[in-house]
């Protein structure tokens, strides 16, 4: 079993430490290695976490932005209740839903192959 | 094994033998080859030795002093480099010890070898001009990784584990810190050719390098500023990183 650490950010998201096991000391825990990495990084140190298995991350990244802890903190889930974020060009999307001219299409068509 | 009172030597492929000879009327008659033994026996101690064998000390004994310990392991102060240089070998390691004003230590190739040549440490930086083709201590790659999108990490150097921010977006911590934050840091993304996800790599200047760790993210081709994982049928991300440790 490999131990991942999941930090839990302000708005829920989560952030996950995964250990280079050769790196680790030879008398080292894999608890006390997981803390060796946390400190390198300063904005870790103030969130909460949960140790878990790596093999119970989710094996899919396609809903990413919903991985949460679960309430009992004691696995990562996907939260089917997390929205999905928004189209990076969601308000370009909507504009040509909203075009009603050619003139509109010719110059939001040209904002797209920027 | 040759009897020096035949006549010949067999040194030195053989250690002679000198039987005592006796006197007497009922002794041992003096023969030429008795003469003839022994100076071939010289003679053949002569070729083995060579011309001057002392060279410039007064004795064989006096001259081997010099490089060996009496049980023939060599002496530490054997090897002179010339001027302020030295060589000196304890437990089977050389430590060449060379002066600050040396601007060069030429090895040549066929001296080293992997068995004996296991790490070199460098220590002097490169000078605002450096040399051509020369090795200095900021011009050697410090850390790098190929590893997957939710931080596992193929292969590395100096890479002891890997954070997995979010959606391309992942910061690498590195086993042996830097000396400053401002190393330079390579970060390209593998992905298929034809994705707009993950296209491009960059070191995320939000959240910039500390001498632990360095942010980095990959980001679409549209230009939106979103960060997106590389995809396709093997996406990875490879950083590389050189500076000053």
């Amino acid at each position: 079993m490999a131990l991942g650490r999941v930090f839990t950010n302000p708005d829920g998201s989560v952030r996950v430490l995964r250990l280079n096991a050769r790196h680790r000391g030879v008398e080292e825990t894999e608890t006390q290695f997981l803390e060796r990495e946390t400190a390198k990084q300063a904005d870790l140190m103030a969130l909460s976490f949960v140790d878990v298995d790596e093999a119970q991350l989710p094996s899919s990244r396609m809903k990413r932005h919903a991985w949460r802890v679960n309430p009992a903190r004691t696995a990562l889930i996907v939260d089917p209740g997390v929205p999905d974020p928004p189209h990076p060009r969601q308000a370009l999307l909507d504009a040509l839903d909203q075009a009603t001219t050619i003139d509109q299409l010719k110059g939001l068509m040209k904002q797209m192959v920027r | 094994m040759a009897n020096l009172n035949a006549g010949t030597t067999g040194y030195p492929g053989t250690l002679d033998t000198s039987p005592d000879l006796t006197d007497g009327s009922s002794g041992d008659e003096i023969l030429s080859a008795h003469h003839d033994g022994r100076g071939a026996a010289i003679v053949a101690v002569e070729t083995e030795l060579g011309t001057d064998p002392a060279g410039s000390t007064t004795d064989v004994k006096t001259r081997l002093a010099v490089a060996l310990n009496d049980d023939g392991t060599v002496k530490s102060a054997v090897i002179v480099a010339g001027g302020s240089t030295s060589v000196s070998y304890s437990g089977g390691v050389f430590t060449i010890t060379v002066p600050a004003t040396l601007t060069s230590v030429a090895m040549t190739q066929a001296t080293i070898t992997s068995a004996v040549l296991r790490a070199v440490t460098l220590t002097t930086v490169a000078p605002s001009t450096p040399g051509a083709s020369v090795l200095y201590s900021d011009s050697i790659v410090k850390g790098w990784a190929r590893f997957q999108v939710d931080g596992t990490i193929d292969d590395d150097l100096n890479v002891s584990s890997i954070t997995d921010n979010g959606i391309g977006d992942w910061t690498v911590n590195w086993a042996t810190a830097f000396a400053s934050t401002t190393y330079a840091v390579v970060v390209t993304p593998q992905n298929s050719p034809n994705s707009a996800d993950g296209r491009s790599g960059t070191v995320d200047s939000g959240n910039p390098p500390t001498t632990t760790a360095c942010r980095v993210l990959t980001m679409d081709a549209a230009g939106t500023g979103v960060a997106r994982d590389p995809t396709g049928t093997n996406p990875r991300v490879h950083v590389i990183a050189i500076g000053d440790q």
